[in-house]
């Protein structure tokens, strides 16, 4: 067991159980901080992860974000996701309204809602994964719907509305910046 | 000199180790008390007073759950040791209550099991 191999096992547990990348980097610097000392001090990284570093970092991933809070983290990001996309097809369209059709409605909530599934139970996916999921479930979902319900506009979305759906993003962001750790005060 | 090489558990090993368990939040408290640390500080305070813990990164997910609990603040400083600036931890007014709260209920509860266990030290109390 060395440090590259504990700190390998640790990244890929967090990012699994969907920690956030600036807490990851946090909690990476600090153990591999740790780990140096320890080794200075003629310690092996089993003396301070245990016997088995999977169980050492799921513990701590618990401790730092449990589920409820993953859950809370879901709840905001999605709309502020969502809000956001809403915000390009704003600009791109140079209007304060856009036509929400029952096609694009499910294209939203499946993409939402494989997200969160995927998300609670595999980590973080990533912007990468994120197209696949819209390219693989979100499309058909789109095309099916549009075939089965028809292509008429159900409701006009407004420029405000779009944007307050970010809100609970925005808010929940601007708290985490605020519960990271601060430059000492002098 | 403190041991600093592990050896095979003995079972009194494995019972300071269950005691430490219950009681390090306190210790770590405690030991922000005196002044802010980061986490190998909070290994080496351990160990100078004689206690080890099997593990010792245990005490990231214990700082995690404190920090989650407003006990302890997190700010970075540079390390005496200079390198990257590390993850300090100090008291807040929270964590100060909560460790004089600790501090009285282990005071009580060590007296109690003191008295008990030293009532049969020498050969055991006649029925």
């Amino acid at each position: 067991m060395t440090n590259e191999h504990v700190l390998a096992v640790c990244r890929s547990n967090w990012e699994y159980r969907g920690i956030d990348d600036a807490s990851v980097r946090e909690m990476l610097a600090e153990l591999t901080a740790h780990l140096e000392d320890a080794a200075a001090a003629g310690r092996a990284p089993r003396d301070v992860v245990g016997p088995d570093v999977k169980a050492f970092a799921a513990s701590w991933a618990r401790a730092r974000m449990p589920l409820h809070r993953r859950a809370l983290r879901m709840a905001a990001m999605v709309p502020f996701v969502v809000g956001g996309l809403l915000l390009v097809s704003h600009l791109l369209h140079w209007t304060t309204v856009v036509d929400i059709d029952a096609g694009r409605l499910a294209f939203w909530l499946s993409i939402g809602v494989v997200t969160v599934f995927l998300e609670l139970r595999k980590g973080t996916i990533g912007f990468g994964k994120g197209w696949i999921v819209a390219l693989v479930v979100g499309l058909p979902v789109l095309f099916l719907t549009q075939k089965l319900v028809g292509e008429e506009t159900l409701f006009l979305l407004p420029l405000w509305a779009s944007a307050l759906l970010t809100l609970p993003g925005v808010g929940y962001l601007v708290a985490e910046r605020r519960r990271a750790p601060r430059p000492a005060e002098s | 000199m403190h041991r600093m090489t592990k050896e095979l558990p003995t079972a009194g090993d494995q019972r300071r180790s269950q005691l430490l368990r219950g009681v390090l939040d306190l210790c770590l408290l405690s030991l922000i008390a005196e002044r802010p640390r980061y986490g190998y500080e909070f290994i080496e305070a351990l160990t100078e007073s004689g206690l080890e813990l099997v593990g010792e990164g245990s005490i990231y997910p214990l700082l995690a759950r404190m920090e989650r609990a407003g006990l302890v603040e997190p700010f970075r400083a540079p390390s005496p040791s200079g390198g990257a600036p590390r993850k300090y931890y100090r008291l807040s007014e929270a964590g100060r209550a909560e460790l004089e709260r600790g501090r009285i209920v282990w005071q009580g509860f060590t007296a109690q099991a003191d008295r008990i266990l030293t009532r049969t030290t020498h050969g055991g109390t006649t029925p």
